[in-house]
């Protein structure tokens, strides 16, 4: 028998086979797509953790996990319309199989007991946030006030707008807004970071978790912080664009920092310089 | 090591290991390849560069490395531009995917310089020292027998001296050669040093001489002589000065940078890789290879329909940021290493030791 010659894989490049089991349209080019392994059940994350998600041939995107980190049935995955991959996966339906590395990177530091909670997302920066606010409201006494900002450009924009009424009952103050005014809105007008300007803040006991476009995580982050607010209590999530996932490939970096390795979720000193620079 | 001495070496490398890596003349370039004999090492062949120049002339000696870095590096043999990572098909209408392992093998590189040998310890860095290490790197890197050989011929492009490298390999290396012309004969002679346990035993082997005192002095004076020639030099505080990321300069160099990549392709440490998925013709296989990058593409920074870094002035401020900048930050030192390669094989000549000098200087009042 010849011997073998020793060869060598590297585990986090290897994929699952997932299967698509229901698929949940949001708001316009974003679905929610909930997908189960076809070999076992779902690994275990951390929110705002990530799985390189991907269509056959295609290739993968990195994508937030935005069921509930306690929900051990299946992912779901909250994907918006933008290029060819998902593209491919927004158009999956219930029994299409994809595949999924990871999870990846470092989740949010919810150990923020006695804390008022701030939470901001802008747009679809409510996925990576929606495992949070499921998180913070099952152990809901170890803080005190939770308050979500929602922004989005118009009233039909809000992603999960059908859920925030089960948030409020479970203690989260849900505050959505939108760009600009239209007919039928009540709710607040204005972006995310003016938003948050007019509610009250008591600086020394808040934390903040922030999702969006890199300017108004800047503009909020800034604006909690020139109220007083310690900027290392200021976490945000990244998106940059991820290939390995296993901080090797350089492509998610943001200045010194490798996105899938030090993130996504970062405490906001680490990245403010960088986020004021344009095309960092 | 008489030119013969060194014959046999190499004849006992072919021996060990599955492949020899060494540089050979290909297109008028002096390329790092796998040998098929001792006849493929180049010979006789002195290089010119500059920046955006390379060029090969006869040497008029029977040297085998008196060249200085050609555009190939370590790099190649222990990060492939190219490795396969998985097959995927589908069986019974299910998606099934098996690992591309890639088999080990025991490669020797002969030729190595004190800046390849440095780079190589840059480049595993960045594979292997994070939470997570690429099991094919460290295969790759483990195995390797390296012959390095010091430097004599520094290109005018090089800059490692100031980066307190070079020209003589320090460490890093199995066996280091010092390769002179001995001039009774006219034929190439070598001074051997060990510098590691493997390498002992295979010189052993050989039952050589030791070097005698005035073969040490001649070796001596090669070496400080090739001290002398460098020529560039990368100031202490690059680090500080790539961090000035709204100094106007970065404009100016971006009307010359073409985007073309050469000098990543060329660099001993940019490591950037993608994930390359490509389907069979017949649509049931998807097959994917881990490929080098390149930060000066749009591609690289794509997310969603758009890029992140869309003019050439955020790439290239983006390279030269991270190579001597953020490096520090990701891994403790910097990503430059000296070797000059970017400054050679960039076809517009762009030199990163006069940017570097550019954007340290105050910018004119606008």
């Amino acid at each position: 028998m010849p011997v073998a010659n020793a060869a060598f894989v590297d585990p986090l490049l290897m994929p699952r086979v997932h299967r698509v089991v229901e698929v949940v349209p949001e708001i316009d080019d974003v679905v929610t797509i909930r997908v189960v392994p076809v070999d076992g059940p779902p690994a275990g994350f951390l929110p705002a953790q990530i799985g390189m998600v991907g269509a056959f041939g295609i290739g993968e995107a990195a994508i937030s996990i935005s069921s509930a980190s306690d929900t051990t049935s299946h992912h779901d995955y909250t994907i918006r319309r933008a290029g060819a991959i998902t593209g491919a996966l927004t158009s999956m339906g219930a029994g299409d199989e994809l595949w999924v590395r990871g999870p990846f990177g470092r989740p949010w530091d919810l150990d923020l007991d006695g804390c008022d909670v701030l939470i901001a997302a802008g747009g679809i920066g409510l996925a990576p946030l929606r495992s949070a606010v499921s998180a913070i409201a099952a152990e809901r006494d170890r803080y005190r006030t939770v308050t979500l900002v929602v922004g989005a450009r118009r009233a039909a924009d809000l992603l999960y707008a059908r859920e925030y009424e089960h948030w409020r009952e479970q203690g989260v103050d849900v505050v959505p807004t939108i760009d600009r005014a239209e007919t039928g809105w009540s709710g607040r007008v204005g972006f995310v970071p003016s938003v948050l300007d007019d509610l009250d803040v008591e600086p020394t006991r808040t934390a903040a978790l922030v999702c969006g476009p890199d300017i108004m995580m800047r503009r909020t982050a800034d604006s909690l912080i020139a109220r007083g607010v310690t900027a290392d209590r200021v976490q945000l999530t990244l998106e940059r664009n991820m290939q390995c996932g296993n901080g090797l490939c350089g492509h998610c970096q943001l200045g010194g920092l490798l996105v899938c390795r030090d993130g996504p979720v970062v405490r906001y000193p680490a990245v403010s310089r960088w986020l004021a620079v344009e095309e960092s | 090591m008489s030119a013969s001495a060194f014959r046999r070496f190499l004849d006992v490398l072919f021996d060990e290991y599955d492949e020899v890596v060494g540089p050979t003349v290909e297109n008028g370039t002096v390329r790092l390849r796998p040998l098929e004999s001792a006849a493929d090492l180049s010979t006789g062949v002195v290089d010119e560069q500059e920046a955006g120049t390379y060029r090969l002339r006869p040497s008029g000696t029977p040297l085998h490395f008196s060249h200085g870095v050609g555009p190939d590096s370590l790099k190649s043999v222990v990060h492939p531009a190219r490795s396969p990572v998985w097959t995927m098909y589908r069986s019974d209408g299910s998606l099934v995917v098996d690992p591309d392992l890639t088999p080990e093998r025991r490669t020797a590189v002969i030729g190595a310089k004190a800046c390849d040998l440095r780079a190589l310890a840059v480049l595993a860095r960045t594979q292997t020292e994070g939470p997570h290490a690429d099991p094919g790197f460290v295969a790759r890197h483990d195995g390797l027998f390296t012959v390095a050989v010091d430097c004599t011929h520094p290109a005018p492009t090089c800059f490692c001296g100031t980066l307190g490298e070079g020209p003589a390999a320090a460490d890093g290396f199995d066996v280091a050669l010092t390769e002179l012309v001995e001039p009774e004969s006219d034929t190439a002679e070598y001074v051997a040093r060990v510098g590691s346990t493997r390498g002992r035993a295979l010189l052993e082997r050989l039952e050589l001489d030791v070097a005698a005192p005035a073969l040490l002095a001649r070796a001596e004076v090669e070496l400080r002589g090739a001290d002398r020639a460098l020529l560039r030099e990368l100031p202490a505080n690059a680090a500080d000065v790539v961090g000035n990321s709204e100094h106007p300069h970065w404009w100016v160099v971006a009307e010359r940078c073409l985007t073309c990549g050469n000098c990543t392709a060329v660099c001993p440490t940019c490591f950037c890789t993608d994930m390359e998925d490509r389907v069979d013709i017949d649509g049931a296989t998807a097959r994917r290879t881990r490929v080098w990058d390149t930060c000066f593409s749009q591609e690289y920074s794509r997310l969603g329909a758009t890029a992140h870094r869309s003019s050439t002035m955020s790439r290239y401020r983006q390279w030269l940021t991270h190579k001597l900048g953020t490096w520090h930050d990701q891994f403790g030192e910097s990503g430059c290493v000296g070797c000059g390669r970017c400054i050679a094989w960039c076809p517009v000549g762009i030199d990163l030791t006069a940017e570097i000098e550019s954007l340290a200087r105050e910018p004119a009042a606008r």
